[in-house]
């Protein structure tokens, strides 16, 4: 059985349709990249994937998660699933953690949530988990706030807060899109290691062919909200079928092959 | 607090409250003389004679022993007003903006009440219950506290729509445990300065509601009924109806002057900017 079974989900906006039909599905361990170009509705068909499109966004079709129909459920049936079967790391790590609130206290909140367990124990929990992402120093890093962090600092806290609730799927919208090349591949290794070491399934975002090929086992190719051509990353890679997914991979050898003209 | 006290505003605003409070804390143990004591061969007696610094009034009445006794009545309202205006205020706020269909209703209210003037809602009230210093603090309360809603409804709305609050949400966070520990805390600063303004307006609206005979019921010495009483002697002896005005200017200013301070301080955008002109 999937773990996640999306199925003609769609989206609308005030009648404009940005997720058009959508269909994915990730199994248990799996590794799902989803590509398209931005506004192609990748972000959303995420959000819209553990219930939280925006209020005024038409959301139909259909959602399972562990084979439970969510869509349409309502916040407080959906939040207990959230963190706990299907945690999320998002865009920009400067953002997305609480500016006022210590990044210890940001990791235990999950921990505790799923838990149950004593503040001190989630304390603790939160160091370790600060610890697995790679971070130094991790009991006086628990007591910083955001702002005293680098953007991959706070991006390792942003994964250490998604993976506190000891999810079954790991969504990744655009990781390491905010930050520098170097930066998103230390990123991209720690992803990689902690989602094998858990067994957690993964649907990873972006819009970044090489970032995809590294992570990602399957690829669904996104454009225009309508899913264009799926399938194994080598294969998808080898004989493109659609033209969005040959503009993608056209781009990514544009960029690839630029500096070395430049060189010359 | 600190960055408060360096502003030139904050520290005189800071001053002010403190001499208030100093004067209300003061006339619980001791006055120059008994401020309801009247003795009729004392009458206008001039300030600076007969043991009187700031003279006596008509009946003889102290009238330092009367501003010192008055300003407990003045830091109770505008405190005890202040918190039914926190109350009514941060409520009405996070219900506008966290119910979705409810939500809704709410703001409507918040703008229906915002249009009724706090002193006329405080009138029909004395009117109905009767004028006391309970009535004029739910009054001013409610009537200063939708303010601090209208401005606190925008505040969350916005700390409701941040990545921060999305990421919690994805992690499971219930709305409750959103609104206390991400969006209260991150607006606070913002509430902190509408409080601090209600204080001032909620003095002004004491003072204008005693003026009136809404507000503190006799023999209570208050420095708005003061100032209607004196006001009626301004042309014989113009010098006692200035007390009760300085007092009430000061006590208002102290408040604004701190409220300007506190968002000059807490605002970046209007940090290093021109300090704003005290209404």
């Amino acid at each position: 059985m999937s773990l996640l079974e999306i199925t003609d989900l769609t989206v609308r906006f005030a009648g404009r349709t940005v997720v058009d039909r959508v269909s994915l599905s990730v199994a248990p361990g799996d590794r799902l990249g989803l590509i398209g170009s931005s506004g192609s509705g990748k972000s959303l068909t995420a959000l819209a994937a553990i219930g939280l499109a925006p209020d005024d966004a038409e959301v139909s079709g259909s959602v399972r998660l562990d084979g439970r129909e969510i869509l349409g459920l309502p916040d407080r049936e959906l939040a207990p699933l959230r963190g706990a079967r299907v945690g999320v790391v998002f865009q920009e790590p400067q953002t997305a953690l609480d500016p006022l609130m210590r990044v210890g206290r940001q990791v235990a909140g999950p921990v505790r949530r799923r838990t149950g367990v004593s503040r001190t124990t989630a304390a603790a929990r939160a160091v370790a988990l600060l610890s697995a992402v790679g971070l130094p120093e991790p009991e006086h890093l628990a007591r910083a706030y955001p702002h005293q962090l680098s953007g991959g600092q706070r991006q390792r806290v942003g994964i250490a807060v998604a993976l506190a609730g000891d999810p079954a799927l790991l969504i990744a919208d655009e990781p390491t899109t905010a930050l520098d090349v170097t930066v998103q591949a230390e990123i991209l290794g720690l992803l990689d290691r902690l989602v094998a070491e858990r067994g957690t399934a993964l649907l990873f975002i972006s819009h970044d062919l090489a970032v995809l090929a590294r992570v990602a086992r399957r690829i669904a190719v996104l454009a225009e909200g309508v899913v264009r051509e799926e399938g194994e990353v080598a294969q998808v890679l080898r004989e493109p079928a659609d033209p969005a997914t040959k503009s993608l991979l056209a781009a990514y050898r544009a960029s690839a092959w630029e500096p070395q003209e430049a060189r010359q | 607090m600190r960055a408060v006290l360096r502003e030139p505003g904050g520290a005189t605003g800071v001053a002010l409250i403190g001499v208030l409070l100093l004067a209300a804390l003061v006339s619980l143990v001791w006055t120059p003389f008994d401020p309801t004591f009247v003795d009729p061969s004392a009458s206008w007696v001039p300030p600076f004679s007969g043991g009187h610094l700031l003279g006596t009034d008509g009946n003889g009445q102290d009238l330092l022993s009367l501003l010192l006794a008055g300003a407990r009545i003045t830091a109770l309202t505008a405190v005890a007003a202040t918190a039914v205006a926190s109350v009514v205020g941060v409520g009405l706020a996070t219900a506008a903006a966290v119910g979705r269909r409810s939500g809704e209703v709410v703001s409507h209210l918040i703008d229906v009440l915002v249009a009724l003037p706090t002193l006329l809602l405080a009138m029909v009230l004395a009117a109905v219950y009767g004028g006391s210093v309970v009535t004029a603090v739910v009054a001013i309360g409610i009537g200063t506290g939708v303010n601090v809603a209208r401005v606190g409804r925008a505040e969350m709305a916005s700390a409701l729509g941040t990545d921060y609050v999305l990421a919690a949400r994805a992690s499971g966070a219930s709305t409750a445990r959103i609104v206390r520990r991400h969006v209260l805390p991150n607006v606070g600063p913002v509430l902190l300065v509408q409080l601090s303004l209600t204080l001032a307006l909620a003095v002004l609206a004491e003072a204008a509601l005693s003026y009136l005979g809404f507000g503190t019921p006799p023999p209570a010495p208050s420095w708005g009924r003061m100032l209607q009483e004196l006001q009626l002697y301004v042309t014989v002896h113009p010098w006692a109806v200035v007390w009760p005005g300085l007092a009430i200017t000061a006590a208002v200013l102290g408040f604004s002057l701190l409220g300007d301070a506190l968002r000059d301080v807490t605002d970046p955008r209007l940090r290093r900017a021109v300090p704003a002109v005290v209404a």
